[in-house]
């Protein structure tokens, strides 16, 4: 038997910040939170003053311009977390599964918006806060859902065991969303049906262009609130990571 | 036959494996010692290919293979039986015989049964059986499909004086041949016995490695062992 | 004393030459022990099936003795109840493969991670249609249904309806088992996962007990859902399944 045993210096510990979120930091954070301000405030004026009132529905119909930006943003970010997840299964990349959990976590919080706006609209339009109809229901599962995946994110297991459960999760939630939608056509819906992307094209739906611009606006401005959030969320899973490699080199010196 | 390269496992910010270069030719014997939490098991489970490394790599017979059908070649004793206490020795050993792809399943679970001394009592379901019994129907286990490499981790640990002797007689006979052998172990006395070269893995590395020869006598390295595991 | 007949050692058996075949010879050998070890220590179909019938029971309390008459009421209380049991079952067993780390037993062979995931999926769909064959005649009864409905048109429906709910449970399952509270952790991260199927089952199963026929738009639901989600098992099972 024979050894070709070397011993080097341990490696050092992995540079956990990647450039580009270190360089121009500042940048980013001061277009996208100044950026989100400022865009926030225009949509707040063109949806409620600027575009006209709708003939049925009143004033109500309003909420429309935090409502439909949001659930937009939601399964973006649902949608997201399937696609980082399968990328990170792929190639286990630390920073695909950082991403998948800080789109998930974000994701909740924005469907939570959904089902918080949906109601208020609802109570007035159609006289309860709340109907079983599919797409409302469907909704809702998806918030479970995720709220279930950051259950398993919140275990306490092996990291690597703990990511790629999570990424399994990320993936099966992802599918659900085009198989809601279908059975959301198989089974009647009470809810408004789409009036933005119609089968007739962009924006035929609506009557007046003034809805149309307010609501490109007040989606304008939820994204980048959207991208600004997220931002911020990634760089605590960072230092979060970082703090727990700092304690664990303590607890070993010792 | 077996090298590891810059071998690192890593579960979190604790770094369980660190950096290993090893290699064992083929027909030998290694022992590894250290204390608990020094990695042993970790180091095995990532050479029975349970566990993926984050870096480095492992070389099997000198080429790169799918895990899968390494797999194949590699025998894993561990803490646990692996064994379903409802079924009896024999459907146990049938069942991983048709696991591992074995044609004759039945007839090398009662092969392998006979050669740990198990015949009689194969008909038995192994939660009647004693600690030394389960050990060797484990063995049988590992044995079923003829492992180029043995994994033991730990083999003695639990076994009463009784048990551990027929393990050793066991574990002896199969020293001869091809058949390559790694080992991790506490038992100074017996790991010495066994192999034909020795290592202390202390924090994931391997601190000290010599050949049965270099060792000298037990008491040498039992009193090497204890300088390096209070170090640790 | 023990003495090792080595030359017995020696002459293991050939192995399978084909790739294909030994995948379902694996797959076989798991649903086997499966059922041997279900069989011999009485786990849980049992407890399933009683379980079934006491939900069935106890909605008839809850929602009073008319509680059958209508039809979606009825199959929404039929589906509830094999949720329900299907968590119980598929809890269990993978609870068997942690104890005693047999898991790791499974690991350490050439096993294709899907096959082995294809064999415990296998076992619990056994275990789950052992469980309905058993529940829907006396589902039937209690609920004052065509027998002939309940046990020979409604079949399609509780095949496909139960591979889906099997398919996405034996996966979850398998993380839930890993973690703490694994009894919640498992209906928590399942039921919104497989209320589509809940649904169409829901809608197929009053559709067949309305004698309108097969079960339509939700049998081609059910079988788009079966697809999807068991090939999207099958391709990630080696990423629950390891070590």
């Amino acid at each position: 038997m024979s050894y070709a045993h070397t011993q080097k210096p341990a490696p050092p510990s992995t540079p956990l910040k990647e450039q580009w979120l270190e360089v121009g930091s500042k940048t980013y954070d001061f277009l996208t939170i100044g950026g989100a301000l400022v865009l926030m405030v225009g949509a707040l004026y063109l949806g409620l003053l600027y575009a006209p009132t709708e003939r049925i529905q009143g004033e109500a119909y309003r909420i429309i311009y935090v409502h439909v930006p949001v659930a937009w943003i939601a399964f973006l970010a649902f949608g997201l977390v399937g696609v980082m997840s399968a990328l990170y299964l792929w190639k286990k990349d630390r920073r695909l599964d950082i991403y998948a959990h800080s789109l998930a976590e974000v994701g909740v919080i924005f469907c939570t918006l959904i089902l918080l706006t949906g109601p208020i609209w609802g109570r007035p339009i159609w006289g309860v806060w709340w109907v079983w109809d599919m797409r409302l229901t469907l909704t809702l599962l998806l918030w479970f859902i995720y709220v279930g995946y950051l259950m398993i994110r919140a275990q306490d297991l092996e990291p690597g065991r703990k990511a790629r459960y999570a990424a399994v999760l990320g993936i099966f939630g992802a599918l659900t969303i085009p198989l809601n939608h279908f059975s959301v056509q198989l089974w009647r819906t009470l809810h408004p049906q789409p009036v933005v992307l119609t089968e007739r094209g962009f924006g035929s739906g609506l009557t007046d262009p003034a809805f149309l611009i307010a609501l490109v606006v007040s989606s304008v401005a939820f994204a980048v609130l959207f991208a600004a959030v997220l931002r911020q969320r990634i760089s605590l899973e960072w230092m979060r990571e970082e703090l727990a490699q700092l304690q664990h080199r303590a607890a070993e010196g010792q | 036959m077996l090298a590891t390269r810059a071998l690192t496992k890593r579960f979190g910010p604790h770094i369980a494996i660190s950096d290993l270069h090893l290699s064992v030719a083929r027909g030998s014997c290694l022992a590894i010692f250290g204390p608990n939490g020094a990695g042993k098991t970790t180091l095995l489970k990532l050479l029975a290919f349970l566990v993926k490394p984050t870096s480095g790599e492992i070389i099997f017979g000198g080429k790169r293979e799918e895990a899968g059908d390494l797999r194949q070649r590699i025998g894993f004793l561990s803490h646990q039986p692996l064994l379903y206490r409802h079924l009896t020795a024999y459907e146990n050993l049938k069942f991983y015989a048709r696991l591992y792809g074995l044609t004759s399943a039945r007839k090398r679970a009662r092969e392998v049964l006979a050669a740990v001394g198990l015949d009689d009592r194969a008909d038995e379901p192994i939660q009647r059986f004693s600690y030394g019994m389960l050990q060797r129907a484990a063995v049988a286990r590992v044995l079923l499909h003829e492992p180029e490499l043995l994994l033991l981790d730990e083999p003695f640990s639990g076994l009463d004086s009784q048990g551990a002797r027929d393990l050793m007689a066991i574990l002896e006979g199969l020293r001869d041949g091809d058949r390559t052998l790694i080992l991790t172990t506490h038992d100074v006395h017996r790991g010495l016995a066994l192999c034909d070269e020795a290592g202390i893995l202390i924090r994931g590395r391997l601190a000290y490695r010599a050949s049965r020869a270099e060792l000298g006598s037990e008491e040498n390295f039992a009193s090497l062992y204890e300088a390096h595991s209070e170090r640790a | 004393m023990v003495e090792l007949k080595e030359q017995k050692l020696l002459r293991g058996g050939p192995t399978w030459p084909r790739r294909r075949w030994r995948y379902f010879a694996q797959v076989g050998a798991i649903v086997w022990k499966d059922v041997v070890v279900e069989y011999r220590s009485k786990g849980v179909v049992i407890t399933m099936a009683v379980f079934t019938l006491l939900v069935l029971v106890l909605f008839n309390f809850a929602f009073g003795p008319g509680a059958g008459r209508e039809v979606p009421v009825a199959s929404g209380i039929l589906w509830t109840a094999f949720l329900f049991a299907a968590v119980l079952g598929m809890n269990h067993t993978f609870a068997l493969e942690k104890e005693g780390d047999c898991m790791q037993g499974l690991l350490l062979s050439p096993i294709d991670r899907s096959a082995l995931f294809l064999g415990k999926m296998v076992g619990n769909l056994i275990f789950l249609l052992v469980v309905e064959a058993v529940s829907l005649p006396l589902f039937g009864i209690l609920y004052n249904l065509p027998l002939h409905l309940v046990v020979w048109t409604l079949a399609p429906i509780v095949l496909l309806a139960t591979v889906g709910l099997g398919s996405v449970g034996s996966l979850f399952a398998s993380i839930a088992v890993n973690t703490k509270a694994r009894e919640v952790m498992l209906p928590l991260l399942l039921f919104p996962v497989v209320v589509p199927v809940l649904i169409a089952a829901v809608r197929g199963t009053a559709h067949v007990l309305a004698g309108e026929g097969w079960g339509g738009d939700a049998l081609r639901f059910l079988v788009v859902y079966d697809v999807v989600f068991l090939v999207a098992s099958l391709l990630v099972a080696e990423y629950v399944l390891e070590e």
